[in-house]
């Protein structure tokens, strides 16, 4: 983790009655979570970053009513999935998709291998965005590791079974459609 | 397609490994104490889309014409509103012309009382008229505006030179002749001229009864 000092914008959610929060202790602690919750749905790094960067400008706009947040963790994951898919709306998915595609498909032995690979991905990528909004949500947030079932089902205001057959639903759903896709060409 | 749920894998793996870019933690604590400092006055869409750098074809909205615009304009104002901050700061501090932080806000607080006094309550307004009331109280607070921002120095008054009268007052100030500095009490000065009125007459009297003596 890179150094952090010399920061120390203190939030004061009341002046004297509530403790202090500390940015710098914030974006040290969270970032990364965020980062990688705004990069499931944008699939961009610099997008993702971008949104991180939203997430702890609210935090500081919201800085006088922190106290009243019971969990921050959770909090904060909101804003950064929020602000992600706001953000996805108005950039072009299918470039950012090859961009990621690309640089999963690098490893690949050969140039004609890595490009045919890369077709893959975007088309599995491509399925992935035709999923139906709840289920794909449940795949794109079950890819952060360190958010549990209990996380994604307060996350999604949904129960954790409910989150569960999403997730079983979503999966089942999407392998049948790309060998779907097989079986037609 | 062949092993689908391979690919399946390796796209949720790829994003499950997805690792911050080195040293984000900074960027954003600097980016965000930035924000901290200015006042946010425009919406934050405005702002992701200007303080982001638009990579090219990927933003649909952004014409990279429109991107060279906006950014000269943002260059020119923060220059000017920097020009502006740099010269209020090389002032001293004993040239700023007086006017008192809460003057506007008097000022303005006493826009928003005569307007509420001139407008009848919204409990008392019909129905059909709210929206017209709460049109003329928008109206009449961004009028409100003018006069505070009129009252607000732009510039330290320069200092106007000195006259005769108090190029004279300094010289007796600093030289600190106390029969001088005593003169300039308008009580002390009168009652010595009449003294000395009083002494002439009486030098007056003496030597022309002396002369005819």
């Amino acid at each position: 983790m890179a150094s952090i000092e010399g920061y120390g914008l203190a939030l004061l959610s009341i002046e004297g009655t509530q403790p202090e929060i500390e940015l710098a202790a914030l974006v040290e602690t969270y970032s990364s979570l965020l980062f990688r919750v705004a990069h499931s749905v944008l699939r961009s790094r610099t997008e993702a970053e971008d949104v991180v960067q939203d997430v702890f400008v609210r935090v500081i706009e919201h800085r006088g009513t922190l106290y009243e947040v019971r969990d921050m963790r959770v909090w904060l994951i909101r804003i950064a999935w929020n602000l992600a898919i706001d953000r996805k709306r108005h950039i072009l998915p299918d470039q950012l998709d090859e961009r990621f595609a690309e640089s999963l498909a690098a490893s690949s032995e050969s140039a004609d291998k890595a490009l045919e690979e890369t077709q893959r991905l975007k088309s599995v990528l491509r399925e992935m965005e035709r999923l139906p909004r709840r289920e794909r949500q449940v795949l794109l947030l079950s890819t952060v590791e360190e958010l549990g079932t209990s996380e994604l089902a307060i996350i999604l205001g949904r129960s954790e079974s409910a989150v569960r057959a999403l997730l079983f639903r979503a999966r089942t759903r999407l392998r049948e459609r790309l060998q779907g896709r097989g079986g037609k060409r | 397609m062949k092993r689908p749920a391979e690919a399946i894998d390796k796209i949720l793996t790829g994003l499950r490994n997805a690792e911050a870019p080195l040293g984000m933690p900074d960027r954003i604590l600097q980016a965000v104490e930035l924000r901290a400092l200015v006042p946010h006055t425009s919406g934050s869409r405005l702002w992701n889309m200007l303080s982001r750098p638009a990579p090219t074809g990927l933003v649909r909205t952004w014409p990279p014409g429109w991107s060279l615009a906006l950014a000269g304009f943002l260059g020119v104002s923060l220059a000017i509103t920097a020009v502006h901050r740099y010269g209020q700061r090389a002032t001293p501090q004993s040239k700023l012309v007086p006017i008192q932080a809460g003057w506007p806000q008097r000022a303005s607080a006493r826009a928003d009382a005569q307007v509420a006094f001139a407008l009848p309550p919204d409990s008392m307004a019909p129905a059909g008229n709210k929206k017209v009331v709460r049109t003329i109280r928008q109206t009449a607070a961004a009028q409100s505006v003018l006069p505070s921002e009129m009252s607000v120095p732009s510039h330290p008054a320069p200092e106007a030179p000195l006259t005769r009268e108090e190029i004279l007052l300094l010289r007796i100030v600093h030289k600190g002749d106390p029969q001088e500095l005593a003169m300039l009490n308008p009580d002390i000065r009168a009652k010595q001229e009449a003294e000395g009125e009083a002494e002439f007459l009486k030098f007056a009297e003496e030597s022309y009864q002396g002369d005819h003596e």
